[in-house]
């Protein structure tokens, strides 16, 4: 199973690949759409791509409270331990 | 003192206009669009016919402030913007007249609105009348209102500034309509509008008229392909260098313009 530390990483990667936000600017308690620029759509793009990772299904709702890097690792991390 | 008179007489002109805009909708909305609500079903059909309707009443508005001498407008390539069915137009947005001066040009268009104006007790009949789109909808149903409207042969108007130029400033374009263009791999037709002396700007009082005529200059430019925004590996990719791009194209066209 993918430890935080390693989703940590690959969503860095994904954040810099997919919506050129630099890896170094990252951190836990950056806001995705005040901080980093990402809008509602990125939000979905993100979700697919955090689907292929894991291979588990996100429900929509569970990603609605959303707010910043942190909240987006513990839900992953609650789906995997699910 | 010629010129102070001329600037009374549009003064009151536009006053006059603006009464005739906002008192005429009522009129209009009280009685021209029951009609048309009683005469067709509900759906496409007839916001169809209302977006028809929006269109001569915009023509004709436009029209009649030329002839009263508040403003001047000239336009190139009328002809293309009417043939851009099924796209979408992008505009930059210098002043309160762009929406009218697009929608008397364009027979069809679709536009997306303040969620706020469905509650409004004239306007709200005319944004449902139309079929316009809210944008308080949730993302995959405002897209699906996108797709369904540009596929309907609509003309879907959007400023991606969100509101009006700051004078003096570069547009500043928000991402929305990108991720439109992007989710839907839909052609974008570009529009700039240029005001010279800027009038009817964000936070003037309609009655500080400048001191010349102000001509609209409504150029139709570009027509961009959607395949310029597919065949990247992210879309979130194409629809921020799109924002870019038409940021750089916008600030040029207003340079030299």
């Amino acid at each position: 199973m993918l430890t935080r530390d390693q989703v940590y990483e690959k969503l860095k990667g994904y954040l810099e690949e997919m919506f050129e936000v630099p890896s170094g600017t990252v951190t836990p308690e950056s806001r995705l759409f005040e901080d980093l620029d990402l809008d509602s759509i990125d939000a979905v793009d993100l979700v697919v791509k955090l689907q292929a990772l894991t291979g588990r299904k996100f429900k929509p709702e569970e990603f609605k409270t959303v707010r910043t890097v942190g909240d987006v690792l513990d839900r992953v991390q609650a789906l995997l331990a699910a | 003192m010629g010129e102070r008179l001329d600037h009374l007489r549009r003064q009151v002109c536009t006053g006059l206009a603006f009464a005739a805009l906002f008192g005429g909708g009522a009129v209009l909305a009280l009685t021209v669009f029951p009609l048309v609500s009683l005469l067709t079903p509900a759906g496409p059909t007839r916001w169809a016919r209302n977006q028809r309707l929006v269109h001569w009443l915009f023509r004709g508005y436009v029209w009649s402030l030329r002839r009263l001498g508040v403003i001047e407008v000239t336009v190139d390539g009328a002809d293309r913007l009417r043939a851009a069915t099924g796209v979408m137009i992008v505009a930059n947005h210098p002043t309160l007249l762009d929406v009218v001066l697009l929608m008397g040009l364009v027979p069809r268009s679709q536009c997306i609105v303040k969620g706020a104006l469905w509650d409004s007790p004239y306007l709200g009949r005319l944004v449902r009348g139309t079929g316009y789109i809210r944008n308080d909808l949730e993302p995959e149903a405002l897209l699906g209102a996108c797709r369904d409207s540009m596929a309907r042969g609509e003309s879907l108007i959007i400023f991606p500034e969100g509101t009006r130029t700051t004078p003096g400033e570069p547009p500043r374009f928000r991402r929305g309509f990108a991720n439109i263009a992007t989710m839907l791999e839909a052609d974008i037709q570009l529009v700039t509008i240029i005001c010279r002396p800027l009038t009817l700007v964000k936070g003037e009082p309609w009655w500080m008229v400048p001191s010349r005529r102000p001509r609209f200059h409504v150029q139709v430019g570009e027509r961009l392909d959607a395949s310029q925004w597919m065949g990247y590996k992210y879309r979130s990719l194409a629809a921020r260098k799109l924002v870019r791009q038409l940021e750089e194209y916008y600030m040029e066209c207003l340079a030299d313009g």
